[in-house]
């Protein structure tokens, strides 16, 4: 609640509705001027102007298991990522693929769209069931290598295991303040599910603040008081990741009532000022 | 559709609420504007019993009846719950706690709520066999059961989700439960619900229907075959993880791909009517089921020959045309020994006709001899059972009987193997199998398994009438009496008739070892040869003209006889035997039925060697085994 009533005054709470169709419009947010938008409109990979792929079991990168255990490996397959209907839509198969048991996909807008500050949002629908776990989030630039995680940052956005379909999390990693011991909070919609609706998972984040919000509701903002290391969100430069990870020590394995294929779909992406 | 969401600034949002009500959405008007139904209340049990009357509790048959009562001091929330007490395995009044909790306020439009729910405790950990709602005793339409409901000492929130709630518009089957003590060794507990009502939790989704527990089965079948489609589940995920229960058939819409060759009501029983291939498959609010029947039907169905044999002397194990003995199985799936056969539990019903169907069969047993008597067949001469064989059969096929005696105990066994040139491919071949036949069966007093055996050979076998019988050594009914006119008859031997002067029925010279005696069954006079090998009937001082008739009749009853001989020798013109014009011709009957009278009305023209028939003064009879069996004879007789 501390951090409730900080933002409650200074907020102005802008509440689009539009129609009957057009639902979860509601925005609790300051920064208004668009920057950036994907609608996913157009058919096909996603445009590749803003999105690139990150492929394989992590292995490639240092980290097997993508530094958590997933199990998943990542491809720039039709069968894994697409735009279509009008949505991105990842999608995570059980199929024996490399080396691992499950494919899917994670996009990134790295060096292609990076940014400090803003309010970064996606409506999305959420897959379900034990060992999935999708996730919207930033992850700061490491300067060509230079600097290395969790100095240069994490938002998470928005993460999720299928396991609790009523539950998402927005949490920050950084120096003194990353993996278990990072600075999260849920936030649970108690009579309504994540994977049968749109949903918007957003941040609005500025100088030593960042403010997290579910449709039309804040739930949480956390500030250099709130972390115990060196706040890294004021200078360095953020991008976009949206991916599926299969497993991983966050979620557990997917059990046998599992359903695949799953798939995570994104009607759109904005980032505002 | 605007959702019900928590609006942090609870002004503005109100607001918002309003206006959007106000300007568009008329949806949500129209929708509003709901005809009016049955009330609504999603609330049983709350402090009190909510909106259910006062005549709401019926138990179980067979359950303990005074399990329930309202207990005002134990409570999840204020101060009362229900509380029900499992008796004792032993209570005299009941083994175990099962009721319904009826509306006897009449109906509820359930349709808006996705699922019962309640809090439970217990006074230990324990599992309840069943919880659900839909059982209303009349009917029991929207059955919905979630089994094995585990309970623990602290109170503890169950959900049980409706599988389609636009189904339940108007049910009175609130709550009911099923509760018995398998958990606790037997021995009484206490369970207490409270907070019971339905509830819109909007968390439950991703609906997963099943029919046959989601496999796809195929099976062969016959017209007018009934099959009920069972292993219905709907399995919905809650906040929690999946919940599945089981459910009603009237929550499913059924189809058959092919409704010439099987329909499907919506009780979910397929009803098979010609031949051909259909898939039985199902969905429950739009979403298809898994699992699916494939039912390959093969059309008519020919029944095994209806067994005639006079009820008394029989003991039947699996037959239509009996009462049959309680037996433990029809297939005991001794898995742990190798057993593959499926098949026999239940019995198929092919338009009525009960018959034993197995599939994948190397061995398979009947018993009787776990849970029902053992079979005394000490006065049973045969067993007798029709099989038919669905599939090719090849040299070497076999299907063996087996019969064990004093299972477990003092065993004795014996096999009697049937080889493939005695069966026939989709043909009911009987056999009847004296008893004796089964060396090593040392007794058969307490018969307790029957084997068929076919190590593999034959894979699909089925199996009807099979009983054990004895054949009286004598006839105990009457032969028919005969309905042909007296006017066209000349009567040797018949009650029915006045006869003609015979000198003999028994000439001199018939067999030694067959002797006759006059006999009256059932009121009826009838002849019996003793050990019959042959005998001679004379009418040599009245030769007989037959040439004005057709036929020769003749009625036999034989225990045991397995051929049956006639020869009518005629004199010829010199009316004596010998002379150089006497003609004759034997005819031969093989495989009479035995145990029972059996008319043999034989054209004359049979007799072919029998030129001249206006002197007919001989009639020898013979019968195999040789001098092994007794005949009567009655209605001895020509006609036209």
């Amino acid at each position: 609640m501390k951090t409730y009533l900080k933002i409650l005054l200074p907020a102005v709470f802008v509440a689009a509705f539009y129609s009957c169709e057009s639902d979860d419009q509601q925005q609790v947010t300051t920064m208004n001027r668009l920057v950036l938008e994907d609608n996913f409109d157009n058919p096909g990979a996603p445009d590749s102007n803003l999105w690139d792929y990150n492929i394989g079991d992590g292995t490639a990168q240092g980290i097997p298991g993508w530094g958590n255990n997933e199990l998943q490996y990542y491809t720039d397959r039709a069968e894994n990522v697409i735009v279509e209907d009008g949505v991105l839509k990842i999608t995570a198969l059980q199929e024996n693929f490399q080396g691992s048991g499950y494919t899917s996909a994670r996009i990134l807008t790295k060096g292609k769209f990076q940014k400090t500050f803003g309010r970064f949002e996606a409506r999305m629908k959420l897959p379900w069931g034990q060992g999935i776990w999708p996730a919207f989030w930033l992850l700061g630039d490491d300067n060509n290598g230079t600097q290395v995680w969790p100095q240069i940052g994490e938002i998470d956005i928005m993460e999720y295991r299928g396991q609790d379909p009523t539950i998402v999390l927005g949490t920050v990693h950084g120096p003194g303040y990353s993996g278990a011991n990072s600075i999260s909070k849920s936030y649970d919609l108690v009579t309504e599910r994540f994977d049968t609706d749109f949903h918007v998972f957003g941040i609005e984040w500025g100088p030593d603040y960042i403010n997290y919000y579910v449709d039309d509701v804040l739930y949480n903002q956390i500030t250099p008081d709130d972390v115990p290391g060196e706040w890294v969100f004021n200078d360095n430069e953020f991008y976009i990741i949206i991916n599926m990870a299969v497993g991983g020590s966050f979620v557990g394995s997917p059990s046998s009532s599992t359903v695949f294929p799953q798939v995570l779909e994104v009607d759109y992406v904005r980032v505002y000022e | 559709m605007m959702k019900n969401r928590v609006y942090k600034l609870k002004a503005i949002g109100s607001f918002l609420a309003l206006i959007m009500v106000l300007i568009s959405c008329e949806r949500d008007l129209s929708d509003d504007a709901v005809e009016a139904g049955f009330p609504t209340t999603g609330e049983i049990f709350t402090d009190n019993f909510v909106a259910m009357g006062s005549n709401f509790y019926f138990p179980f048959q067979g359950a303990k009846p005074d399990v329930f009562s309202v207990d005002n001091q134990v409570a999840y929330e204020s101060n009362s719950s229900i509380r029900i007490d499992v008796p004792n395995a032993n209570d005299p009044d009941g083994s175990f706690a099962g009721a319904i909790f009826r509306s006897d306020a009449g109906p509820r439009d359930l349709s808006d709520y996705d699922a019962l729910t309640f809090w439970a405790r217990a006074t230990q950990g324990v599992t309840i066999g069943e919880m659900g709602f839909g059982v209303d005793f009349e009917g029991d339409r929207f059955r919905v059961a979630r089994t094995n409901v585990s309970l623990s000492t602290a109170w503890q929130k169950i959900i049980i989700p409706i599988p389609d709630a636009s189904k339940l518009t108007q049910e009175r089957g609130m709550f009911w439960f099923s509760a018995g003590t398998q958990d606790t060794g037997g021995n009484a507990y206490t369970f207490w619900v409270d907070e019971l009502q339905f509830e819109k939790l909007g968390t439950i989704a991703q609906p997963r229907p099943r029919i046959l527990e989601g496999q796809d089965q195929v099976t062969s079948s016959f017209t007018g075959s009934d099959l009920p489609i069972g292993g219905l589940t709907q399995t919905l995920n809650s906040a929690n993880g999946d919940i599945t229960v089981t459910a009603a058939p009237a929550y499913f819409d059924f189809s058959s791909s092919d409704n010439s060759v099987a329909t499907i009501d919506s009780s979910g029983i397929a009803m098979v009517s010609g031949p051909g291939t259909t898939v039985i498959s199902a969905s429950l609010a739009g979403i298809d089921a898994a699992g699916s029947l494939t039912i390959n039907s093969l059309g008519n169905f020919t029944s095994a020959p209806v067994p005639t044999r006079d009820p008394s002397n029989v003991i039947s194990v699996f037959s239509d045309a009996y009462n049959n003995i309680p037996v433990d199985y029809y297939n005991g799936f001794f898995t742990p020994d190798g057993q593959t056969t499926q098949g026999g539990a239940p019995p198929a019903n092919f338009g009525g006709d009960n018959v034993i169907t197995y599939t994948d069969l190397n061995f398979v047993g009947i018993g009787t001899f776990l849970n029902v008597p053992t079979v005394n067949a000490s006065s049973m001469t045969h067993i007798h059972v029709d099989l038919q064989v669905r599939e090719t059969i090849d040299p070497g096929d076999f299907i063996r009987l087996q019969l064990i005696n004093n299972v477990g105990g003092n065993e004795s066994s014996g096999s009697v193997t049937l080889s493939s040139n005695q069966l026939q491919e989709n043909q009911w071949v009987g056999f009847d199998v004296p008893l004796a036949n089964f060396t090593g069966l040392a007794s058969r007093d307490q018969l307790g398994l029957i084997f068929f055996v076919s190590d593999s050979t034959i894979s699909n076998l089925f199996v009807d009438n099979i009983y054990y019988y004895t054949v009286p050594t004598s006839p105990v009914v009457a032969a028919p009496t005969p309905v042909d006119p007296s006017s066209n008859v000349i009567s040797l031997y018949s009650n029915a008739y006045t006869n003609v002067p015979v000198d003999t029925f028994r000439t001199p010279w018939s067999s030694a070892a067959t002797t006759l005696t006059d006999e009256v069954i059932a009121g009826d006079d009838v002849k019996k040869y003793a050990t019959l090998g042959f005998a001679g009937i004379e009418t040599t001082s009245n030769t007989i003209d037959a040439t004005g008739m057709t036929h020769f009749r003749i009625d036999t009853w034989s225990a045991g006889y397995t051929q049956f001989n006639i020869k009518l020798v005629d004199f010829g013109a010199n009316g004596v035997f010998g002379g150089g014009d006497d003609t004759e011709h034997e005819v031969s009957i093989t495989s009479p039925a035995t145990g029972q009278w059996v008319s043999h009305d034989i054209p004359l023209s049979d007799f072919t060697g029998l030129v001249n028939r206006d002197n007919i003064a001989q009639y020898i009879i013979v019968a195999q085994p040789f001098e092994g069996t007794d005949v009567f004879v009655d209605n001895i007789y020509f006609r036209n």
